[in-house]
């Protein structure tokens, strides 16, 4: 607990930034913060925007030892370390530490979106329906056996198999039955279709390598920075270093992953009470609020909030009226009211900051436009439903801003909210189906290019196609396309075309690209927010505390 | 005739046993007394009696409760298959997870096999760790929480006695005057605040201000509540400021309504000194309804204390139970709710007995 400076006496600002971050999850607390207004630090309310900032800094000499401290809100006995089961965040931090990825996801600006993990080289053939990895010597297994071929084949075969998480994208492109290993050091992977990007999709967290012959996770054998020490699932895990890690031992002697937080406000607290170092994903308006108590870092991102249209219902299938709820939105109030600064305006084109996204396409906002479409498509007062829930911060203010904007075009749009528990199931109103016709829906982390995300939600047969995207011949012609295409410059061109076409007439309004926001004590150093993930997607072996 | 037939019948009916019969049912002359459940043991043994036929009325209750949360969870929307599955869940992928956890057997065959299973000290696995892979006995999962939930409650509870006797005995004392209405007014403000205020004010004053105490009561495994002690002050403060509250108006109330009896005004007229008088007459027959409050509030600690651990972060087995809830999983929500029935219903019965072994009075009105 460190020493802090005060103002004599408890000013109402301090009382209700102290209750900001006591007062729990309660609908309260984004008032409170919003009433704290200002930090000592900026002196405007509302409309400045955060800056941009990686967080800690990463110059200077390592200092070997101590446990970093990672505070994340708890998942309960669901909480796993098995890779192929990962779902959350408590789940990723912790297999991305134990495990390593043949390829690990990169901030943005890096080609490929991609660099070299477990693989040290992809070489596709002329069409890139078929793979050769190349493998990286010397690694070992926390056990000691060295990584070879055979594990590499073991963990891409499982990840066909109905246990794997990683199964419905996977199964879309990889020819499983005929993965094999050419040497000790090289594996073949032929593909069902090219995937010029291939390598991005093998850094999905549930692709992280697994040893030959896994069965079980109880005590998880990987090649990661960290070694299995102890987990109590919804409570807390206690990794200790590997000395023998082929990046080099890391400074942190341990790691504890403590996701015994039941809310972020917990935290908060628990950063400013020396508790924990760093609490990744946390809610704008507390960052906000915070900002001038603890290091907060600030990174673009590929994830999205978006209202999603599904274009194969009425009153969607009319492409008018698609252009315009298109039009009718001012994404600008979004980034300011909902996230508080810390997103940018949304362009329907999904996969900010990755590779070939389209920058330069923007979205319109024009309301007068939007009621003349409406007009001319015989829907000037339409009344519909739209479904959301408060999974993240920011889906449901997402929800309720969307209606009022609407309601000025003549749209009337009734929000529905449901519990996050039920906000995925396949019971009516069923998730991705045609019995949620508008509804609001989130990405927080994206295989790292377009091409697994179109995978996971732009084509006919994608797995999570929660716009009914691809379903009339022809629409996916572009997408596989460019999805094949190994030249860049014009895989530039084509998934330009593709994001062209999303924008005019997909179904996907997204609101704002969201940034990545963790919050950090002063003592971290070397650990950044990137627009990889959290935490630089949750890499920790290259941090140290001062 | 008539007369002497009637005198000879009244003096033959006692009167005394009718009028007691009518009072209490149970009491008085063999042949009045109606059956009822350990008869003879009632007759010889009131207090026994009494306690055999509330523990059973109370396994009863117990298993009343049980089937009704069993069932609870199944009604709730979501299952355990589907939330544990997130986004990934399809129609097929949730039929196979929810096949191999069975839960598609039909819900009085799964009942049944639970209880038989709480009966025997098997209280299984968590279903939503099953559904992810991982085998995490129940027992395991909660003893931690529960035995944190204990600590909280003991050391509350050992400081909340002392201190709302002495406050609502001062208060009644003092009726009306400068003291009372100090104390009375202070408890109910602080009745009147929500918990999680009291917990946020108490974290500004003590640690955004002070920087005295923790504002995180966490415990890591492998730790205990006293590994670091320091950390319970605030959470114990909360509790303290919501229970004290509600408990010495209570305790103000039963003291000043037996000082206003007949045997305390004799006592003090036969010139008993004033502190025998407060202790001897007053506070014990304060003491039944003293009993009472103390009873719900080692209820309300152990079980019900949800928000004051969500605040401070302590894992306690509330927060455990709305986890569990969360998730929807079968088998550790009964559990737990379960075990919280069964220390409920134990905690009536125990509060009960006192109160009957402290008003002799009673044991034969039973």
């Amino acid at each position: 607990m460190g020493a802090r400076n005060k103002d004599g006496g408890l000013s109402r600002r301090q009382l209700l930034a102290g209750g900001a971050v006591g007062a729990a999850a309660f609908a309260g607390a984004p008032l409170l913060a919003a009433c704290a207004g200002s930090t000592p630090k900026s002196g405007g309310a509302g409309a400045s925007t955060p800056p941009l900032n990686p967080g800690p800094q990463s110059a200077g000499t390592p200092v070997k030892g101590g446990t970093l401290r990672v505070g994340l809100v708890t998942n309960g006995n669901a909480e796993t370390l098995d890779v192929q089961k990962a779902i959350n965040t408590p789940d990723y931090c912790r297999t991305d530490s134990l495990f390593d990825p043949l390829f690990f996801q990169a901030p943005s600006g890096t080609p490929g979106g991609v660099y070299p993990g477990l693989a040290v080289a992809a070489e596709p053939n002329a069409d890139a329906t078929s793979w050769v990895l190349h493998l990286r010597d010397g690694v070992t297994w926390h056990d000691g056996k060295p990584l070879t071929a055979d594990d590499v084949v073991f963990t891409i075969r499982s990840w066909g198999s109905a246990a794997s998480y990683f199964q419905p994208l996977a199964s879309s492109i990889i020819d499983f039955k005929n993965v094999r290993k050419l040497s000790a050091r090289t594996v073949q992977v032929p593909l069902v279709r090219g995937v010029a990007e291939f390598p991005s999709i093998t850094s999905w967290y549930n692709g992280y390598v697994i040893q030959d012959g896994t069965t079980n996770f109880g005590k998880p054998v990987g090649t990661g920075p960290f070694k299995f020490g102890s987990f109590t699932p919804g409570t807390s895990s206690t990794f200790t270093a590997n000395p023998d890690y082929w990046k080099g031992r890391p400074n942190f002697d341990a790691l504890v992953v403590n996701s015994s937080f039941t809310d972020d406000p917990s935290r908060l607290n628990a950063i400013l009470s020396g508790d924990i170092d760093t609490a990744p994903g946390v809610p704008q308006a507390l960052a906000k609020a915070n900002s001038g108590r603890m290091v907060i870092g600030n990174a673009a991102g590929p994830g999205f909030i978006a209202v999603c249209m599904r274009i194969n219902e009425a009153p969607f299938s009319d492409l008018r009226v698609r252009q315009a709820f298109k039009l009718l939105i001012d994404r600008q109030a979004f980034v300011d009211n909902v996230f508080d600064g810390y997103a940018t305006p949304g362009n329907d084109c999904i996969g900010s900051t990755l590779q070939y996204w389209a920058s330069d396409i923007k979205a319109t906002y024009d309301p007068q436009k939007a009621k003349s479409l409406l007009k001319a498509a015989g829907h000037e007062s339409l009344s519909l439903e739209l479904l959301t829930s408060p999974v993240v911060p920011g889906m449901v203010e997402s929800g309720t801003l969307y209606a009022s904007q609407a309601k000025a075009v003549g749209v009337t749009a009734n929000i529905r909210q449901l519990s996050p528990s039920v906000y995925y199931s396949t019971a009516s109103p069923g998730y991705a189906t045609g019995q949620r016709p508008l509804s609001v829906n989130y990405w927080n982390v994206l295989p790292p290019s377009l091409s697994g995300f179109y995978l996971e939600a732009l084509n006919a047969h994608a797995p999570f196609n929660e716009t009914a995207w691809g379903l009339a011949a022809g629409q996916d012609k572009l997408f596989y396309d460019a999805l094949a295409e190994t030249d860049p410059a014009k895989a530039g061109d084509k998934w330009h075309a593709v994001q062209e076409m999303q924008a005019a007439q997909g179904g996907y309004i997204t609101v704002a690209n969201v940034n990545y926001v963790d919050a950090y004590s002063s003592k971290v150093r070397g650990i950044q927010t990137t627009s990889a993930g959290d935490l630089n997607n949750f890499t920790f072996r290259s941090g140290w505390l001062a | 005739m008539g007369e002497e037939d009637a005198r000879r019948a009244v003096a033959a009916a006692p009167a005394p046993a009718l009028a007691a019969a009518a009072a209490n049912p149970g009491a008085g002359l063999s042949g009045d007394r109606p059956r009822r459940a350990f008869g003879d043991l009632a007759g010889r043994r009131p207090v026994l009696a009494f306690l055999l036929r509330r523990v059973g009325a109370g396994l009863g209750t117990l298993l009343v409760v049980s089937l009704l949360l069993y069932v609870a969870v199944q009604v709730l929307p979501g299952d355990v298959a589907q939330i544990v599955l997130g986004r990934t869940a399809t129609p097929e992928r949730v039929a196979a997870l929810r096949a191999s956890l069975h839960l598609n057997q039909p819900l009085p065959a799964r009942y049944l096999a639970w209880l038989t299973g709480m009966l025997t000290g098997h209280l299984g696995d968590s279903t939503a760790a099953l559904a992810q892979g991982n085998t995490v006995p129940v027992w395991q999962a909660i003893h931690g929480p529960l035995g944190n939930s204990l600590v909280l409650a003991g050391i509350t509870m050992v400081i909340f006695i002392p201190v709302c006797v002495v406050l609502g005995t001062l208060a009644a004392l003092r009726a009306g005057r400068a003291a009372d209405h100090v104390i009375s007014l202070s408890a109910l403000s602080v009745s009147a605040l929500p918990e999680f205020l009291v917990g946020t004010l108490l974290i500004v004053v003590f640690f955004t201000e002070l920087n005295l105490l923790s504002p995180i009561a966490s415990i890591s495994p492998g730790q205990t509540p006293f590994s670091d002690p320091a950390h319970l002050v605030l959470p114990v403060l909360t509790l303290l400021g919501i229970s004290t509250a509600f408990g010495t108006r209570l305790l103000r109330a039963s003291v000043a309504e037996s000082l206003r009896e007949d045997f305390v005004a004799m006592a003090r007229l036969n010139g008993l000194s004033e502190s025998r008088v407060i202790w001897r007459y007053a506070l014990r027959n304060a003491l039944g309804p003293s009993i009472q409050v103390i009873a719900q509030m080692i209820q309300y600690l152990v079980g019900g204390i949800i928000i004051t651990e969500s605040v401070f972060n302590y894992p306690g087995i509330g927060t455990a139970l709305v986890q569990a809830v969360l998730v929807r999983d079968p088998q550790e929500v009964s559990v737990i709710a379960a075990i919280l029935a069964a220390f409920y219903i134990g905690i009536n019965i125990l509060a009960d007995l006192a109160v009957v072994l402290v008003v002799p009075r009673l044991r034969t009105r039973l």
